[in-house]
């Protein structure tokens, strides 16, 4: 897909939509590319700076993805890469403990509106889903894809 | 009393031997085999091998009976999602976490879990108290 002007994949009058992402990992450089092609800016928030290397040009020079080093469980780095005011966080990084650190943390002290975490866990997701945090099992979803191609 | 303790570090091991020895009932989780076969000869067959970020692994431990939950990994994250299993799933009454990270501290405070051990702070403070009396020798 090629860059689309402002609203045409999304209906009608809608604001853009600021959207953290912690990790940039092959999941987190997917989902940075996806949002940001449908219209909405992303800050993709990292320890390690040669993770962004994955991510299009076109996107960071038209600024729709922002990346920002820093350790998501932090505050601090939370805060330097300016995701205080975002609708939504989703932390994607390969550790499921550091998903729930960086998402409570944004849920419940810097009063992000939504966080989803990805946890490869399903026993963890009614835990979770009780203290306001939406959680995603990758890896549940490929069973589910893969069982439904059998069928 | 039943005590549940993730980790068999040092700091694993040492609180579990003094639990044991004043009369509690401990279970130990280690996730790596080598380790957990250390640990289970030196204590007595109370080793559970497993990952105390598992569901499946408290099940196994008896977690659901437990009064004393400590966890006592290297990461913080860890310390708090396995906590977190104890207090909002198995709902155990008293749980604590290590942690390394003073800024952290707070946070898992916040999340539930009630004891957090700030080992830094713990060590800083030590070294204040020992290292401050020579300051003052030097004035």
């Amino acid at each position: 897909m090629t860059q689309t002007s402002d609203g045409n994949s999304n209906s009608g009058v809608q604001r853009l939509k600021r959207v953290a992402v912690i990790g940039c990992g092959p999941l987190g450089t997917q989902i940075a590319i996806e949002l940001s092609s449908s219209g909405n800016i992303v800050i993709v928030i990292d320890k390690d700076p040669k993770s962004f290397s994955a991510l299009p040009t076109h996107l960071l020079e038209s600024s729709r993805v922002v990346t920002a080093i820093g350790d998501g469980t932090q505050e601090v780095s939370l805060r330097q890469a300016g995701i205080q005011d975002v609708d939504l966080l989703i932390a994607a990084t390969t550790r499921a403990s550091v998903n729930l650190m960086s998402g409570q943390l944004a849920r419940h002290v810097m009063r992000i509106p939504v966080v989803v975490c990805l946890v490869n866990d399903s026993n963890l997701l009614s835990i979770y889903e009780n203290l306001g945090i939406k959680v995603i099992n990758p890896d549940g979803l490929l069973m589910e894809a893969i069982k439904g191609e059998l069928d | 009393m039943y005590a549940i303790i993730v980790g068999s570090g040092t700091t694993g091991l040492k609180v579990a031997e003094w639990l044991m020895a004043s009369g509690a009932e401990v279970t130990l989780i280690e996730k790596i085999a080598e380790k957990q076969r250390f640990a289970d000869n030196l204590l007595g067959s109370v080793v559970v091998l497993g990952d105390g970020i598992m569901i499946d692994t408290h099940n196994t431990a008896g977690t659901k009976r437990a009064d004393l939950f400590i966890s006592t990994l290297n990461s913080d994250e860890d310390n708090m999602l396995a906590c977190q299993i104890a207090k909002h799933h198995f709902e155990v009454n008293k749980t604590i976490a290590i942690s390394s990270n003073p800024d952290n501290a707070n946070l898992l405070n916040l999340l539930g879990i009630d004891i957090v051990v700030d080992v830094t702070e713990l060590i800083t403070e030590k070294i204040q108290s020992l290292v401050a009396p020579l300051l003052v020798e030097d004035l």
